[in-house]
């Protein structure tokens, strides 16, 4: 790992070879990501183009609460392979709207997850961090866009609101563009009147 | 709770933006809703940039665990995980904004912030109760200064 550098270690590069001179401890904050390079694992970085290896996401200590990023890969490749992922839109990249955002609330966003569930009157631990949740999630979006009220946007982008189970001002918006999913949020009406 | 920073980190989706304010002695991670800007993949907001100056006002929404404080601690205010906007929080309730789930909550030395329950708080909270919540720190309102 970079920590591990010390002076005077060598490093390959893209051309040649570098040493390191010296090392320094940053407290600057960022947003970084695991990622695993395929086949190989290794890949060059930074404008000195330095050769490096990727550990596997396990050591990475990757997900939250010391959960390991494997266990995140299992739950993609899960929701991946049921139907109701493909009433998510997908992004450009290919990451498939759905996954996105029911990983994302699970993992930087867990209010979020008993918020709606709430919102939406239905028990707690029905969105559990399973593929049976991401179905049940799925099922609540579809659940919003057949129930909600409706306004169009441009772009073929029509959202959806539902009045909140316990509170109604504490409700639940859903976008849908091109005739997918996009996202799922807890919102209030006056929110969702300001959408444009 | 007002801050003033540096946006130094911006992640947009759809009308949801993730922000990193760089403010004198900490970054903060809060969450917040353009409503006049949907974002596709990679597009780049025309509202909000890298470096600009902002002031936001901040609560917690969307609290459902919490608990009341017998004893008095000392005010608690810190991000629960790494790049995201959940926090946890300790303080004193100094107003009731909305009965059973808006209040002030008093985190001392970190200022005063809104927080919003879920559901209502049975019986209601009181003011000068000790509580303890999680819930995730959003922005209510934002002003690009200039």
């Amino acid at each position: 790992m970079a920590r591990d550098l010390n002076p005077g270690d060598l490093i390959i590069t893209a051309d040649n070879t570098a040493i390191v001179s010296r090392t320094v401890q940053s407290n600057h904050h960022d947003f970084v990501y695991n990622f695993t390079v395929a086949n190989h694992n290794n890949y060059f970085v930074g404008k000195q183009q330095l050769w490096v290896h990727n550990v596997k996401a396990e050591k990475c200590g990757g997900g939250e609460r010391g959960e390991s990023s494997s266990k995140t890969t299992d739950l993609t490749n899960d929701i991946l392979s049921r139907p109701s992922s493909k009433q998510w839109g997908v992004l450009e990249d290919g990451i498939n709207q759905g996954v996105k955002h029911f990983v994302d609330y699970w993992n930087k966003f867990p209010e979020r997850i008993p918020s709606l569930e709430k919102r939406l009157g239905l028990r707690e631990g029905t969105f559990s961090k399973s593929g049976d949740g991401f179905d049940a999630f799925t099922n609540a979006a579809e659940s919003v866009i057949q129930k909600g009220i409706l306004r169009s946007l441009p772009d073929d982008k029509k959202i959806y609101f539902v009045e909140g189970a316990e509170k109604s001002k504490k409700g639940v918006i859903v976008i849908v563009k091109d005739g997918k999913i996009q996202s799922m949020m807890p919102g209030e009406l006056r929110t969702f009147n300001k959408m444009e | 709770m007002k801050v003033s920073g540096v946006i130094c980190n911006l992640q947009a989706d759809g009308f949801e933006r993730l922000i990193s304010i760089k403010l004198s002695n900490t970054n903060i991670i809060a969450a917040y809703i353009q409503p006049n800007e949907y974002l596709d993949y990679g597009e780049k907001s025309e509202h909000l940039d890298l470096e600009e100056h902002i002031t936001a006002l901040l609560k917690i929404q969307f609290i459902t665990e919490f608990k009341r404080e017998f004893l008095n601690h000392s005010s608690v205010f810190r991000q629960r995980k790494s790049i995201s906007p959940s926090v946890e929080a300790i303080g004193i309730i100094k107003q009731i904004i909305e009965k059973h789930d808006v209040y002030l909550l008093d985190l001392k030395e970190h200022g005063d912030i809104i927080i919003e329950f879920e559901s209502d708080t049975e019986p209601p909270l009181r003011i000068g109760e000790c509580i303890s919540l999680t819930g995730e720190l959003t922005i209510e309102a934002l002003q690009i200064d200039s």
